[in-house]
C-alpha cells in the first residue's frame, strides 16, 4: 500500500492481480448478476485505494481490509436500492413468494440458488458469499462485516437451514426445540 | 436447545462434505446430533453443501476486463505527477528561505566579527574607540497657564486721501512751542511755581 501510495504502479498492477477476481466475484453476485455493475464497482474501489491510502488501517490484513470496503460499498448500493423501491412501491420479499417456491421443483438447482441469494439481505447473503465462496474463516468474516464470530456462526447456520429447505424443499430439523 | 453461537461451525462443515451420516463414527454421530435431529437432516444438509459449491464453482463470473487495470495505472500516474507539482512548489518557497537565511547568517556573523576589536594599531597612529555617552534630551512640557484672546475691532477707513491727510493731522498729538518750553525750563530750574 505504500508502494502504491508512492506512485508504484507494479505494486498497483499487483495488488489488483491478487484481489480483482474475488472482488469481482463478490461484487457480481451481491449486486444481482449485473456485471457491469461489478466492474463500475471494481473501478471505484481501486480509485479508493489509489486515492486514499492512508484510510488503510495498517493493523488489519489487506484482505480483510478490502473486502471490509467492498461490504460497504454493496451496503450503500442496497440502501439506495430499498429506497429506491419503497419511492417506487416495488420490493421483492422472499416470503411473499411461497407459491413461487413450490413450483421451484421443477427447475434447476442453479436456478433456486439465484432466486436465493437475490433475496437474501445484504449481510446475509455477505456471510454467505465470504465464506463458501471465498473461503474465508469465520475471524476474518468477523473482521470485514464488523460482528462477533458467535452472531455469524449462529446465522451461517440458519441459512444453512434455510438453505437446505429451499434446495430441496425439505425441511430440515434442528435439533432446536424452539420454545 | 444448545446455542447455535456455540457451534464449531467448521467442524459440522468438514464432517458434512466429507462424510455422509452413515460414514460417520459413534463420537461424531453424537456430536453431529446436538445441532441435527436425524440422520435424514444430516443428509440433506450435505446435499444442499454440495450442491451449493457446485454452484459457486459452476456459475463462473466474468473476469475483471483489462480497460480497468489500464484506467487504474493511468489514474495513479496522474496522481503521482501532481504529487511531484506539488511538492516542488512546497520545497521552493523553503530553499529560497533558507538561502536567505543563510545569507543573512553569514552578513551577521561577518558585522559581528569586525565590531568586535575595540584597538586597532596601524602605522605607529593609536586609535582607540572611545564610547561615547549621548543624552537623549527632552523639552520639558509647556503648560499654557495664559491664554491670549483676539477680539476684533472695526476700524474705519477713509476713502479720499486729503481726508487722509487730515485725520492724520488731527491724530497726531500736539508738541509744546518755544513758549512753553521757556516757561517750563525756568520753572524746572527755580522749583517752585
Amino acid at each position: 500500500m505504500q508502494k502504491v501510495h508512492q506512485g508504484s504502479e507494479v505494486a498497483l498492477t499487483e495488488i489488483y492481480q491478487r484481489y480483482s477476481t474475488p472482488l469481482m466475484r463478490y461484487f457480481t453476485r451481491m449486486l444481482w448478476r449485473d456485471h457491469q455493475k461489478a466492474q463500475d464497482f471494481l473501478h471505484d474501489i481501486f480509485i479508493k485505494i489509489i486515492d486514499n491510502p492512508q484510510r488503510f488501517d495498517g493493523t488489519r490484513k489487506f484482505s480483510t481490509w478490502i473486502f471490509s470496503v467492498a461490504h460497504n460499498m454493496c451496503k450503500n448500493e442496497y440502501r439506495k436500492k430499498s429506497n429506491h423501491e419503497r419511492l417506487n412501491g416495488f420490493h421483492i420479499n422472499g416470503e411473499v413468494n411461497v407459491d413461487l417456491h413450490d413450483s421451484m421443483d421443477r427447475l434447476t438447482v442453479k436456478y433456486r440458488l439465484e432466486k436465493m441469494l437475490d433475496e437474501l439481505d445484504e449481510e446475509d447473503k455477505t456471510l454467505l458469499l465470504l465464506r463458501y465462496e471465498e473461503d474465508l474463516s469465520i475471524e476474518q468474516i468477523s473482521e470485514i462485516v464488523f460482528l462477533a464470530e458467535g452472531t455469524i456462526k449462529s446465522r451461517l447456520f440458519y441459512l444453512r437451514k434455510e438453505l437446505a429447505r429451499k434446495l430441496n424443499g425439505y425441511k430440515v430439523v434442528f435439533n432446536e426445540r424452539e420454545a | 436447545m444448545k446455542n447455535p453461537e456455540e457451534i464449531n461451525l467448521e467442524k459440522l462443515e468438514l464432517l458434512v462434505q466429507s462424510k455422509s451420516f452413515a460414514e460417520l463414527s459413534h463420537e461424531e454421530k453424537e456430536w453431529v446430533s446436538q445441532w441435527v435431529e436425524s440422520g435424514n437432516d444430516y443428509d440433506m444438509l450435505r446435499k444442499s453443501e454440495t450442491q451449493m459449491r457446485q454452484y459457486f464453482l459452476d456459475s463462473k463470473v466474468n473476469p475483471p476486463t483489462l480497460s480497468t487495470l489500464t484506467q487504474l495505472t493511468s489514474h495513479l500516474r496522474k496522481k503521482a505527477r501532481g504529487q511531484q507539482i506539488g511538492l516542488r512548489w512546497q520545497f521552493k518557497p523553503s530553499l529560497s528561505a533558507w538561502a536567505l537565511a543563510i545569507v543573512f547568517g553569514c552578513v551577521g556573523w561577518w558585522i559581528g566579527q569586525s565590531t568586535t576589536s575595540p584597538v586597532t594599531q596601524s602605522a605607529g597612529i593609536t586609535s582607540a574607540i572611545i564610547h561615547d555617552t549621548i543624552y537623549i534630551a527632552s523639552k520639558p512640557d509647556t503648560i499654557v497657564t495664559e491664554k491670549v484672546i483676539y477680539r476684533d475691532r472695526p476700524v474705519i477707513l477713509t476713502k479720499s486721501v486729503d481726508k487722509d491727510r487730515s485725520s492724520q493731522k488731527l491724530s497726531q498729538p500736539d508738541g509744546i512751542n518755544m513758549k512753553e518750553k521757556e516757561e517750563l525750563e525756568k520753572l524746572l530750574v527755580s522749583g517752585t511755581d
